[in-house]
């Protein structure tokens, strides 16, 4: 047998570090660790800053490696829930280096440390922000209105690129000794993908021996915190943008739901059942009518609500029709008027998106920190599959129900911006 | 690392070679079909056509592109091929085929659904047009093969084919779309499928060797030209240069190239691309700045960045850090592993041990090949 199967292991520290190992199957190409810290009870400003925090602590880690000589590679870990640090290296003779974790947590708390300070405070902070600034995508800016729309401007799943570029650029380093503090107020969450479990337990053993406060058996680990800013009341929004020469986007956006939410599977199959090239979307706004090309509906869940946005590119005249076609649609899905086939082929769309999703050591470990910081347990993600097999379509004709329609109090709403921005549309090659 | 666990390659009897790459992994499996066909086969008059042909295979011949209950193929056109593709479970493998080797069944459209799609094809060029990157490659590619048949863009130079007709669809299809020339690549757990999609593959139509390519020789013509368009603030600015593949365009030197193009990124974020071609390899790469000299300027300085950090003393560390690691990552995704299949056939399953005999200075060579050649260019504006 040689697929390989996610077999997650869970332990919990004296000091609350949570450290999940995947032992499933074969070797992968690289070894992973990936180092997380929750968002959740962090302030807004922390969270709007927190992308250049860690591109320093990326810098930081990278040094400490190497020092070490250990040939790893560092990227900085961004999400709506959590933050840190993901470490590859080459496994075999030159694999990860365990025992030397500790000592990279260490260098995320204090980033600079090693350098003289004044001068290496500048060059650091000027290096870390042309990486952070690079790295941020710019990929889904044309969901900035809807994400503002629906959470708000204070909490931090309402934060949009262009306010967050504008604060990172202004950013000094004494801004950055707050949010590394706030940032390190609960315990870490480290996900390893490696190829030996003796390499697991090594890692254990060097957390534990370097935990900030040992001697506190049974400490439940990463909880779900009370979050900071309370989620705003959630109606559906539906706004259009000029898009490029004679193109206009036409987004709705509809509430959503947590990560742990019970109804999560329906409404992923709600989405996946309107979205796609023969979805209830595309069947609505192309076929016959050509209104659209670019095409894009899907939901995302964090630890606390979640969100389903529709993208449609299409010309500027036609964003009526767009809209009354694309809420009618929605109003299908509610009263159940869709074929049965759509259902069988949105389960299989998400079973092959959740394998593909789920490839890479980096992938994997990351998703495990996702869950554990949401308070879910790692072997929900195992067991997706079997859940979205379960879901009826009588399940999606409710969720849809509840929360996807708009109705006499959703939002509809012009959106005026000068010219074309650089927002850019799903990539889609040349074809179908 | 033992995530691709090798590669074989077998020719069938109708011409139609199969490339199957064993891996690792989650219980997925990617298949793609390439097929002879591509804009640079279309007559003046008719450009577009490769295009128009993809959509009506994937609507009539494919019937949509379903596969089973639910996974669905995409389709992409291109100067010399057109690729079908789909990923599937590993118990799909079989029926993916199936839906693939479809292709090869003229799509049975009569003139309303012709319509329909060229309405489709008409909205998907204006969202193309829209896009100034999309404008800045294409005016690039013009620039770098003209006269030839490969220099207009593969949507065609209006939004439809000026009076495209059913028999135009079919005549094309007939021409181009044959087992001959064409390549199966599968990747995944496939080892104890290939007799069965072997078996499969043979039934379809055996025809003999499709014509030589229309107004194209032997390939496009080898030159080094920039082209540039206005932006809001300043310029796009696109550099491009075409070179004979000759003998030498071995697996070691696309394995250069990969960490080449990971190197340059890491120093500068700039992505070289690659386009490899009958007989030739194109190289290109888009940025924006306040004028054309400053982007040439940055250009240059980017390769020279990237270099200097190659001969440092820990330039080989960076190389596997910075390079080598985001490639093996890639390894992991079975897409990539048929993508790779299909630039290198059966030596896409040993691109890990490949990548891993890449030293430091194999990078900076290849870099200071692209230094030299985009260091002078032609220049067009849009």
């Amino acid at each position: 047998m040689t697929i390989r199967q996610l077999v997650p292991y869970k332990t919990v520290l004296g000091d609350g570090t949570v450290v999940i190992a995947d032992r499933g199957g074969a070797q992968r190409a690289l070894e992973t660790l990936t180092l997380a810290l929750p968002l959740v009870s962090a302030g807004r400003d922390t969270a709007l800053v927190a992308p250049l925090a860690t591109a320093g602590w990326a810098r930081a880690v990278t040094a400490a490696a190497r020092r070490a000589g250990a040939e790893v590679r560092v990227e900085p870990v961004l999400s709506a829930d959590f933050v840190g640090l993901t470490v590859e290296c080459v496994g075999g003779r030159h694999g990860m280096p365990v025992r030397a974790v500790p000592d990279w947590i260490a260098a995320v708390a204090e980033p600079w440390r090693n350098e003289p300070r004044e001068q290496a405070d500048e060059a650091a902070l000027r290096d870390a922000k042309r990486a952070c600034l690079a790295g941020l995508t710019t990929d889904e800016r044309w969901s900035s209105g809807v994400l503002r729309a629906l959470f708000g401007p204070h909490h931090r799943y309402g934060l949009v690129h262009d306010e967050r570029v504008a604060r990172i650029a202004g950013c000094e380093a004494e801004d950055l000794r707050p949010v590394t503090r706030d940032l390190l107020t609960g315990p870490p969450v480290v996900a390893l993908s490696l190829a030996d479990p003796a390499d697991e337990e090594a890692v254990r053993d060097a957390l534990a021996t370097a935990g900030r406060h040992p001697g506190q058996p049974g400490h439940p680990g990463v909880l779900p915190a009370a979050p900071r800013s309370p989620l705003p009341g959630q109606r559906p929004v539906a706004l259009s943008l000029p898009g490029g020469r004679d193109t206009a986007y036409h987004l709705l956006g509809t509430p959503g739901v947590s990560l742990g939410s019970p109804d999560k599977f329906a409404v992923h199959m709600a989405w996946a059942m309107l979205g796609g090239r023969e979805g209830m979307f595309g069947r609505r706004l192309r076929e016959g009518r050509a209104l659209t090309y670019s095409l894009a509906a899907f939901s995302r869940e964090f630890a606390e609500a979640g969100y389903g946005v529709c993208m449609a590119v299409c010309r500027p005249g036609a964003l009526r029709e767009v809209a009354d076609r694309t809420a009618a649609v929605l109003g299908d899905l509610a009263e159940g008027r869709f074929e049965r086939a759509l259902v069988a082929s949105a389960k299989e769309r998400l079973v092959i998106q959740n394998h593909r999703a789920l490839q890479s050591g980096r992938d994997v470990t990351r998703r495990l920190c996702g869950y554990e910081i949401a308070g879910l347990p790692a072997a929900d993600l195992v067991a997706y599959a079997d859940r979205i097999g379960r879901v009826t379509g009588e399940q999606v004709r409710d969720v849809a129900r509840r929360r996807l329609c708009i109705d006499e109090g959703g939002d509809e709403q012009g959106e005026r911006t000068d010219g074309t921005t650089g927002v850019a549309v799903p990539g889609q090659e040349h074809g179908r | 690392m033992t995530v691709l666990t090798g590669a074989v390659r077998r020719v069938l009897p109708g011409g139609l070679e199969l490339v199957a790459v064993e891996r690792l992994g989650p219980p997925l499996a990617a298949v793609r079909l390439r097929l002879r066909a591509g804009s640079a086969d279309e007559a003046s008059g008719e450009h577009g056509l490769a295009h128009a042909v993809e959509h009506l295979v994937v609507r009539c011949s494919l019937q949509g592109g379903r596969v089973g209950d639910g996974a669905l193929a995409t389709a992409a056109t291109g100067r010399e091929h057109t690729t079908y593709r789909v990923l599937v479970r590993s118990g799909d493998l079989p029926a993916a085929v199936d839906v693939l080797g479809r292709a090869f069944t003229a799509p049975w459209a009569d003139e309303r659904i012709l319509a329909d799609e060229l309405a489709v094809i008409r909205q998907e060029y204006a969202e193309r047009a829209g896009d100034r990157r999309w404008r800045l490659q294409e005016s690039l590619f013009s620039a770098l093969w003209r006269p030839t048949a490969y220099a207009h863009p593969t949507l065609g130079d209006q939004p439809v084919p000026e009076g495209l007709t059913v028999e135009d669809v079919r005549r094309f299809h007939a021409a181009r779309y044959r087992p001959a020339g064409a390549l199966l690549v599968l990747a995944g757990e496939v080892a104890g499928q290939m007799d069965a999609v072997a078996e499969a593959a043979s039934r379809w139509a055996l025809e003999p060797s499709a014509p030589g390519r229309r107004g194209c020789g032997t390939g496009p013509p080898v030159r080094a030209v920039g082209a540039e368009i206005a932006e809001r603030e300043g310029l796009a600015v696109g550099f491009a240069f075409g070179e004979p593949t000759g003998g030498d365009d071995g697996a070691h030197l696309s394995a250069c190239r990969a960490l080449a193009r990971r190197a340059v990124r890491a120093v500068s974020g700039i992505d070289v691309r690659l386009l490899r071609l009958r007989g030739q390899r194109c190289t290109w790469l888009m940025l924006s700045a306040a004028h054309r000299e400053a982007a040439a300027g940055a250009v240059g300085a980017a390769l020279r960045s990237a270099v200097t950090r190659l001969r440092a003393p820990d330039g080989p560390a960076w190389l596997r850090a910075e390079a080598l690691i985001p490639e093996l990552r890639a390894v992991e995704d079975v897409e990539s592993a048929a993508e790779r299949a299909l630039e290198l056939g059966s030596a896409a399953g040993s691109w890990p041990a490949l990548l891993a005999e890449v030293r430091a200075e194999d990078v900076t060579r290849t870099i200071g090949g692209w230094e030299r050649r985009l260091g002078a260019v032609e220049f067009t504006r849009e």
